[in-house]
C-alpha cells in the first residue's frame, strides 16, 4: 500500500528543493531569485535549475518588473502548481497517517 | 520502508518550516523608522507652535488647519518611505510581500486613526490622553506588524503599548507625555532602527529586558527633563501683592508682572454663558465661587498668563493642570417649583 502511494507522488515536487521552494512561495505569494537563495542556500546554477524544471510543468510562472535599476524577476505559484502542492502535502500526511 | 517513512517526514518538516519562513518574511525597513519617528517627534514638538489659539480664534478653523497640516505631513512621510522602501528593495532584488503590501494598508489605517482622534478630542475634550493613546495605537501597528516577522516588532509593540497606556493609567501631565511621546518617536525609533537586525534582538528575554530598561531610559529623559522645567517655573523674583495693594496701584504698575495673592475664603464671582442648540444664549453672574486654599496667580500686562500656585505648592498651568470632570445635569418638574435643572462639575488639579 505505501509503495504505490509513493510511486503516485508528483516527481515534480517531490525532491527537496523543490518542495522548499513551492512551499516557501505557498504562504510568501512571490519571492525573486536572491531572496529564493538567500534563504535555501544554494548557488546560482543549483536553483534555476529547480526553478527551470518548476516552470516547465507549470507550477511557477516569472513576471518581470522595470524600475529604475536592473528590472526584477519574480517567482509565484500557478493555480496548478497551487493544487499540486496541496496534493502532495496530503499524500505525505497520508503516508504519515497524520 | 523505514528510509521512506523518515525522508517523508523530513519533507513534511521542511515544508511547515518553510511556510512558517513565507508567513514571517515580512521586514521593517531602518529607514522607515527613521523617517516616522522623526516626522512623528517634529510634529509633535512644532504643530502647537504653529496652531495655537492666537493664531486661529475659531477652534474649527484651528483644528481644520492643524488637520490639513498633520494630513499632508504624514502623507509625505508615507510616500517617501514607500518610495524608499521600494528603491532599496530593488537594489537587493527583494520582494514586497503580499502580506507586506495588507500591512501597510494597516499602518495608514492606525494613523488615520491617531489624526481622528485627535479632531475628536479637540472638539469633545481628553486631550490629556491623546499622546499616550497615540503611542498604545503605534504600539497596536507594531504588534500586527510583528505578527508576520522574525524581526522584534511584537516586543517593540508591547513596549509601546505598555509605556502609552502608563502614561494614561499614571494621569501623567500633558508636557510631561507630550515630551515622552516626542522622546519615543524622536529618540526611540532611531534607537530601535540601529538594533532592528542586529542578532541580540534573538538572544535571551534576560537581554532583551536589558535593552528594554536602556530604550526606556533614553525616551523617558526628555519628559523627565521637561517635568523639571515644569517645577522649575517659580518666578520668585516677582514682586507679590494683595489684591487690595493690586487695586491702589496706577495703570503702569498694575501693568507689570507680579503676583497677586489672594486668602482661602476669598469669593471670586463666575460668569457662566450657557448656549447650545435647545438653548437662547444665557448669562449668568449670580454665582460665586469660595476659595478653599491660599491662592497666587500671575498678573502680566494686566490679565491673568495661566499660571497659579496653591499654597505650599509648586507653580501650575491653568489650560495644563485643571480638570473639570464628572459633568452631571439632572432635569425635574416639581409642581410648585415647575421646571429645575441642576449642574454639577468638579474642579481638580491634575
Amino acid at each position: 500500500m505505501p509503495e504505490e502511494n509513493i510511486t503516485a507522488l508528483d516527481v515534480v515536487l517531490h525532491q527537496p528543493l523543490r518542495t522548499r521552494i513551492v512551499a516557501y512561495l505557498s504562504t510568501r505569494g512571490e519571492a525573486t531569485f536572491t531572496e529564493l537563495k538567500q534563504l535555501l542556500e544554494v548557488t546560482d546554477g543549483n536553483l534555476e535549475a529547480h526553478i527551470k524544471k518548476l516552470r516547465a510543468a507549470e507550477y511557477v510562472v516569472t513576471h518581470k518588473v522595470k524600475g529604475q535599476g536592473r528590472p526584477q524577476t519574480f517567482y509565484r505559484l500557478t493555480a496548478s502548481g497551487k493544487i499540486a502542492f496541496k496534493q502532495y502535502v496530503n499524500q505525505l500526511q497520508n503516508l504519515l497517517n497524520i | 520502508m523505514t528510509s521512506i517513512s523518515v525522508s517523508t517526514s523530513t519533507q513534511l518538516d521542511a515544508i511547515y518550516s518553510m511556510m512558517e519562513d513565507g508567513q514571517h518574511s515580512v521586514k521593517m525597513e531602518r529607514h522607515s523608522l527613521l523617517i516616522w519617528g522623526i516626522t512623528a517627534a517634529v510634529l509633535i514638538l512644532v504643530t502647537e507652535l504653529i496652531f495655537n489659539r492666537q493664531s486661529f480664534p475659531l477652534l474649527w478653523q484651528l483644528v481644520v488647519a492643524q488637520t490639513i497640516f498633520i494630513s499632508i505631513i504624514l502623507f509625505l512621510a508615507g510616500l517617501w518611505d514607500f518610495k524608499l522602501t521600494r528603491k532599496v528593495r530593488q537594489q537587493r532584488d527583494e520582494s514586497l510581500s503580499f502580506i507586506q503590501m495588507q500591512l501597510t494598508k494597516v499602518w495608514w489605517f492606525f494613523v488615520g486613526l491617531i489624526v481622528l482622534v485627535n479632531v475628536g478630542m479637540n472638539f469633545f475634550g481628553g486631550g490629556y490622553m491623546f499622546y499616550g493613546l497615540a503611542i498604545s495605537l503605534v504600539g497596536m501597528a507594531f504588534y500586527i506588524q510583528g505578527l508576520f516577522s522574525t524581526q522584534m516588532l511584537k516586543w517593540i509593540g508591547l513596549m509601546l503599548i505598555i509605556v502609552g497606556l502608563s502614561s494614561v493609567a499614571l494621569n501623567l501631565h500633558f508636557l510631561v507625555t507630550k515630551w515622552l511621546a516626542a522622546g519615543v518617536f524622536g529618540l526611540g525609533f532611531p534607537l530601535l532602527a540601529l538594533i532592528l537586525n542586529k542578532p541580540v534582538t534573538h538572544s535571551n528575554i534576560l537581554k532583551r529586558l536589558g535593552l528594554s530598561a536602556v530604550w526606556l531610559a533614553v525616551v523617558i529623559f526628555p519628559s523627565v527633563i521637561a517635568y523639571q522645567q515644569k517645577l522649575n517655573l517659580n518666578p520668585e523674583n516677582l514682586v507679590t501683592r494683595s489684591f487690595s495693594e493690586y487695586m491702589t496701584l496706577n495703570k503702569e504698575q498694575a501693568a507689570q508682572k507680579q503676583i497677586i495673592h489672594l486668602p482661602a475664603g476669598t469669593a471670586v464671582p463666575v460668569n457662566i454663558i450657557m448656549r447650545g442648540d435647545i438653548l437662547e444664549i444665557t448669562r449668568t453672574s449670580n454665582v460665586s465661587i469660595k476659595l478653599a486654599k491660599d491662592f497666587d496667580v500671575i498678573i502680566d500686562n494686566g490679565k491673568t498668563n495661566g499660571y497659579f500656585r496653591l499654597s505650599g505648592m509648586d507653580w501650575r498651568n491653568r489650560k495644563q493642570d485643571l480638570q473639570l470632570r464628572e459633568f452631571k445635569m439632572e432635569s425635574a418638574i416639581k409642581q410648585h417649583q415647575g421646571p429645575l435643572v441642576n449642574l454639577g462639575f468638579k474642579m481638580q488639579l491634575k
